[in-house]
């Protein structure tokens, strides 16, 4: 059956018409929705990760450095490890000499080394190693991180309390210490920080003890 | 129509279009998500990475510093230290492997590598351990509560293993020293006197050393009076007991000049005697006297007189002469006669002897033809006394003091203290003195009758109470061990400790007194000496000091242990070792050298290991970037599988049976440390577990042979091969390759791999690793004799019998390459040739040098078919039963499995590499030894 002449031009004048307001409408808000869900979540996203990267950041760097200053450290003459404070007393700086080896029942030792906070503006200092320090001519430094707070983790800078409860007072971001119960041994305390996108301090602090094995 | 059209057309097209944005639009929306998942999964991939190289670079260290305390420990019990090889580590957990270098250095020390390979990180650290550092002779000089150096004492140190002390004196010193190397250590304070306290011995006063060696004003109880006795007065004066035998004054005279009794009476002693007691009886006069001896100063040198020449030199009468202003004792010329053995010249004996009897230094005399160089004393009667040019110092340790902590070292100044005197951070500890238990009861045998000489040798025993007497001599000549409850030495009694055979070991639990006037003698070269140790345990009395009563003359070299007793080193005594007492004196003038010998001793007592020094090794950055893998799997792509953990030390315990040097078989089970190699006459058999596999192995003789029979007939075989007679006039070297053959029946008969049956075998980890551990640093292993032997037994038989067809067949020039060798092995039989030959035949194939005997081109009666990996040995049909037997018995060992009755075929991972790699390495391409370490180690034993 064949349909009426007016029939068959109202059917192509609606489709000609196309979406009505109302889907128009609906169609945009529901696109306006998912665009707005997609950017929020995107900028989540992308905080998180850069959350994640600032602290991955953080950590890599906490890792890498404590780890040199243990290995450092833990070739170390015992007797040879200088200009550290007992606790609960720390110092900023360590000078020690590691064993190569033994000559005619002597120890022999290393050139003098030493591993020190500097600070660097304001707020940061740099922890570096020095081969011969104070020798002009034969000193060799390496900075192992540029990232180490003028005050450690939690601490406030002078108010002489131990606001951390790590027992060291005003302590900065490298603390040397050497605790009572063993000679031997060398606590160290390290926090790196770093400022995020918001311009938000991000602090990552371990302490480790280490034992020279010499 | 148009229009219609037209619109269609539009519609169609703007739809179209829409569909195409949309693709487009979300294909790049799914690019860019996609763009941002990859990235932040390798963010995190990343992070991951990172943290797990962190957490296996640690875990490699942790695992480095297990190996290394592993190692230590096995070095201290006589081991190597060697764990697993780089080749085939030892496994730790599941992805980790592990493996510890050792390298022998001097002085004994022991150098430890520790590698450990965890995940994808690596770490090396190394150390120096002292094995068997002794307890009690670690510390040189030790005194718990304190030590006290009198006044003139010089303690040096010097190390017997190097060479005597003589050999290591500084010449640069003006008296004989080494100028190095003692350890003085307390618990307490070290206190160094500023004065003398004794006075040297003078016969006027009849005291010649007794006192306290301690310092001036300090609390300290007098220690046990040491060197007087009236008797010396006796003979300088001359009122010697006429019924004295002669050679109780040479004992005398022995004691108060400090040296061993060589001594018989001689004639001149003899006439010095009678001519003393004519004077004395007024006979004749002294002048008379004098004038017969041809001396100016009668009394006053019988010892010259006597013609007894007790190291120190003699002195000529003018010399003698210098003194005879002064009244001078026998004892205190003798003194100074020791003075100028030491170096001194007569006008610094002469000054010090006028300083020590008037307090006023004498004015120089006049140049003396050694004076320049020498400078002048001033206040010392001892021979290390101060000169001038040390500010008068009268003390010299030549070496450290360390006191306990929070204690000190007391001196006014004057003293000289080469090294430091800062106080330990802690405590030593006094290991107890534990009595032997297993010492034979001999209660009565301990009195030794006046004049006799009691010899204990070769024996460990234990007598109540020992008393020497006068005119006795107690030797103890090692080995041995000596336990007492008492021991008394009276005065001329004398206790001779001869360590020239063996470690000498006396234990006494109540009273050791050695009386003044006694002697006591060391007389083994140091550098020879096993060692002598004297403990003192017990539990003291309530007064310090009154168990242990040394005041002997004479010499001692050893340790001196008695922890719970005060402890005196006498000016009357050349003390050569290490002491430590509850409280140790070191009296004036007392000479005393730490020999370090004795540090690392562990006679009598446990022994411990100590870490010199402790490195972290650096790693070659393309080391690091080579391990993409974790070692295990690393390793199996290589077909390798590390070694369990328990089975990685390479020298550990195995079943022997052998023959001993009687003939008398002996089966042994237990750590190859242990075993007595020197026991041994003929190895019949070794067992113990692969160190690679795990399997058990086995060496053994072939079945239902008798090892002398084997022999014999080797002999039979080697005598007809080489002369072609069964009795022919022997060589020189053919007589050496028949000792050879000895030898290799003794160590490796036949080479077999057999499942152990015993269940004990399977606890045994193996020193077939040994042979395993391709580059093995000899040295390392050659300090410990036996951790050698039983690691070198792997490779020896094959060097062995190597070295046996090397020697058997001189002339015979070497075939290196495959070519070669294949020609070689194509040549004929020769039917004089039996199984056992053969064995020494293919050994010189698979060292790649067959031997051309017949000098055309043939070596041996078998075929040998290298193809490409493929090797195929044919033996021919007319070898007899029992040498085909043989010849299985060598193919099974290289893993050539028989394929038909005369036809044996190398299998992958058999003999084929080991082939290949020989002549990889004649033709000086890569050899494939390295991947094969046990038969690249078997090619190092036998030299090819």
């Amino acid at each position: 059956m064949l349909h009426p002449p007016d029939q068959t031009a109202r059917c192509a004048q609606r489709a000609r018409a196309g979406f009505t307001l109302i889907e128009v409408l609906i169609a945009i808000s529901i696109l306006a929705l998912i665009s707005i869900n997609i950017v929020l979540v995107s900028k989540t996203g992308t905080a998180a990760a850069r959350t994640g990267a600032l602290l991955s950041t953080l950590n890599g760097e906490l890792d890498l450095t404590m780890e040199r200053m243990e290995l450092a450290l833990m070739a170390a003459h015992s007797d040879e490890v200088q200009s550290v404070n007992a606790f609960p007393l720390y110092s900023n700086r360590v000078d020690f000499a590691i064993d190569i080896g033994v000559d005619n029942g002597s120890v022999v030792l290393g050139d003098p080394e030493r591993i020190q906070w500097a600070q660097l503006n304001e707020r940061d200092g740099a922890v570096s190693w020095l081969r011969n320090p104070d020798d002009v001519e034969a000193e060799r430094a390496v900075t192992w991180s540029r990232a180490v707070p003028t005050v450690f983790d939690g601490e406030t800078a002078g108010n002489g309390e131990d606001d951390n409860a790590n027992g060291l007072l005003d302590e900065g971001g490298l603390a040397f210490t050497l605790p009572a119960e063993n000679q031997d041994m060398l606590e160290i305390h390290l926090t790196v920080e770093r400022t995020d996108k918001d311009g938000k301090r991000v602090p990552r602090s371990r302490r480790v003890r280490v034992t020279c094995r010499n | 129509m148009n229009k219609a059209m037209a619109t269609k057309t539009r519609g169609d097209s703007a739809s179209s279009g829409r569909r195409g944005s949309a693709l487009a639009v979300s294909l790049l929306v799914i690019a860019i998500i996609s763009g941002i998942g990859v990235g932040l999964i390798q963010l995190q991939a990343s992070l991951e990475r990172r943290q797990a190289g962190a957490a296996d670079r640690r875990q490699a260290l942790y695992i480095a510093e297990a190996g290394l305390a592993e190692a230590t420990l096995a070095v201290s019990q006589g081991r190597s230290g060697r764990v697993g090889t780089e080749e085939v580590p030892a496994r730790f957990g599941g992805d980790s492997v592990y493996w510890v270098e050792s390298e022998d250095l001097a002085g004994g020390r022991i150098l430890l590598t520790a590698h450990a390979a965890a995940g994808t990180s690596r770490f090396s650290i190394q150390a120096m351990v002292l094995p068997n550092v002794s307890p009690v002779g670690e510390y040189g000089f030790f005194g718990d509560e304190r030590v006290e150096v009198g006044f003139g004492a010089v303690l040096d140190g010097y190390d017997s293993n190097e060479g005597s002390y003589a050999s290591q004196l500084d010449p640069s010193l003006p008296f004989p020293s080494t100028g190095q190397g003692v350890e003085i250590y307390s618990n307490g304070d070290i206190i160094i006197a500023s004065s003398p306290t004794v006075p040297p011995p003078s016969g006027s006063e009849g005291a010649s050393g007794g006192g306290t060696a301690g310092a001036s004003g300090a609390a300290a109880p007098p220690p046990p009076s040491t060197v007087s006795t009236p008797l010396w007065d006796k003979i300088a004066t001359g009122n010697v007991d006429p019924n004295w035998d002669p050679s109780s004054y040479m004992i005398v005279a022995e004691n108060l000049l400090g040296r061993p009794a060589t001594v018989t009476p001689s004639s001149s002693t003899t006439e010095y005697l009678e001519l003393l007691q004519a004077v004395d009886s007024g006979a004749i006069s002294e002048q008379q006297a004098e004038a017969t001896l041809g001396l100016t100063n009668f009394r006053a040198v019988p010892n010259i007189v006597a013609g007894v020449d007790l190291a120190y030199g003699t002195v000529s009468s003018t010399e003698i002469a210098k003194f005879e202003t002064v009244p001078i004792s026998i004892a205190e010329y003798i003194y100074l006669l020791q003075h100028k053995a030491n170096g001194l010249s007569l006008e610094q004996i002469e000054g010090a002897y006028t300083q020590m009897t008037t307090g006023v230094a004498p004015e120089p005399s006049g140049p003396e033809p050694s004076a320049p160089s020498e400078p002048p004393l001033v206040a010392a009667s001892a021979p290390l006394a101060a000169s001038e040019s040390t500010a008068g110092a009268g003390t010299f340790i030549f070496g450290a003091t360390v006191p306990g902590p929070d204690s000190y070292v007391a001196t006014n100044g004057d003293a000289f203290i080469e090294e430091s005197a800062a106080p330990s951070k802690e405590d030593l500890q006094m290991p107890r003195v534990v009595v032997p238990g297993n010492l034979r009861i001999d209660a009565g045998a301990g009195n030794i009758p006046a004049g006799e000489v009691l010899t204990l040798t070769a024996e460990d025993v234990w007598m109540d109470a020992v008393t020497v007497p006068a005119g006795s001599t107690l030797v103890l000549m090692g080995p041995m061990t000596l336990g007492v409850a008492t021991l008394d030495v009276a005065l001329m009694g004398s206790v001779v400790f001869d360590d020239s055979l063996g470690p000498v070991r006396l234990y006494v639990t109540d009273r050791l007194d050695m009386q003044p006037g006694s002697l006591i003698s060391s007389p083994a070269a140091h550098e020879d000496a096993f060692g002598t140790h004297v403990f003192v345990g017990g539990r003291a009395g309530s007064t310090p000091g009154d168990r242990v009563n040394i005041a002997a003359s004479g010499e001692f070299h050893g340790v001196l242990y008695a922890p719970e007793d005060d402890l005196l080193i006498p000016n009357t005594l050349r003390f050569f070792g290490a002491a430590a007492g509850k409280r140790l004196f070191v009296q004036d003038y007392a000479l005393a050298s730490y020999d370090r010998a004795f540090a690392t001793e562990g006679a009598g007592v446990p022994s411990l290991p100590k870490i010199l020094s402790w490195q972290i090794v650096p790693i070659e950055e393309g080391e690091l970037r080579s391990l993409r893998f974790d070692p295990v799997a690393t390793l199996r792509m290589r077909g390798i599988e590390p070694i369990a953990s328990a089975n990685a030390a390479v020298e550990t315990d195995f079943e022997a049976t052998y023959l001993d040097t009687a003939g008398n078989l002996h089966t042994y089970t237990g750590p190859a440390a242990s075993f007595n190699w020197s026991d041994v006459g003929r190895l019949t058999s070794l067992r113990w577990l692969s160190a690679t596999t795990g399997q058990p192995l086995r060496w053994s003789l072939p079945a239902g042979y008798d090892p002398q029979q084997l022999v014999a007939g080797f002999r039979a075989d080697e005598r007809m091969r080489i002369y072609g007679t069964a009795v022919p006039a022997h060589p020189a070297g053919a007589d050496a390759a028949l000792a050879a053959a000895d030898a290799f029946h003794a160590s490796a008969p036949s080479l077999g791999v057999d499942a152990a049956p015993s269940a004990a075998a399977d606890a045994a980890p193996s020193p077939v690793a040994a042979a395993s551990a391709a580059p093995a640093p000899a040295s390392a292993m050659a300090a410990r004799p036996n951790a050698s032997l039983s690691a070198s037994v792997g490779v020896e038989p094959l060097g062995v019998m190597a070295s046996i067809t090397a020697d058997v067949a001189p002339p015979a020039p070497a075939l290196s390459t495959a070519e070669q060798i294949n020609i070689a092995l194509a040549d004929a039989a020769t039917p004089s040739i039996t199984g056992l030959a053969l064995i020494g035949v293919a050994v010189d194939v698979l060292r790649g040098t067959p031997r051309d005997l017949n000098g055309d081109g043939t070596a041996t009666q078998f075929g040998v078919a290298l193809e490409g990996s493929s090797l195929t040995l044919t033996v021919p049909d007319s070898l007899d039963a029992a040498s085909l037997a043989d010849f299985a018995a060598l193919a099974k060992a290289f893993d050539l499995k028989q394929t038909t009755d005369t036809t044996f075929g190398a299998g992958v991972g058999g003999l084929a590499p080991l082939i290949q790699s020989v002549i990889d390495s004649a033709s000086g391409a890569p050899s494939s030894a390295a991947r094969m370490p046990s038969f690249a180690s078997a090619l190092g034993g036998l030299g090819g």
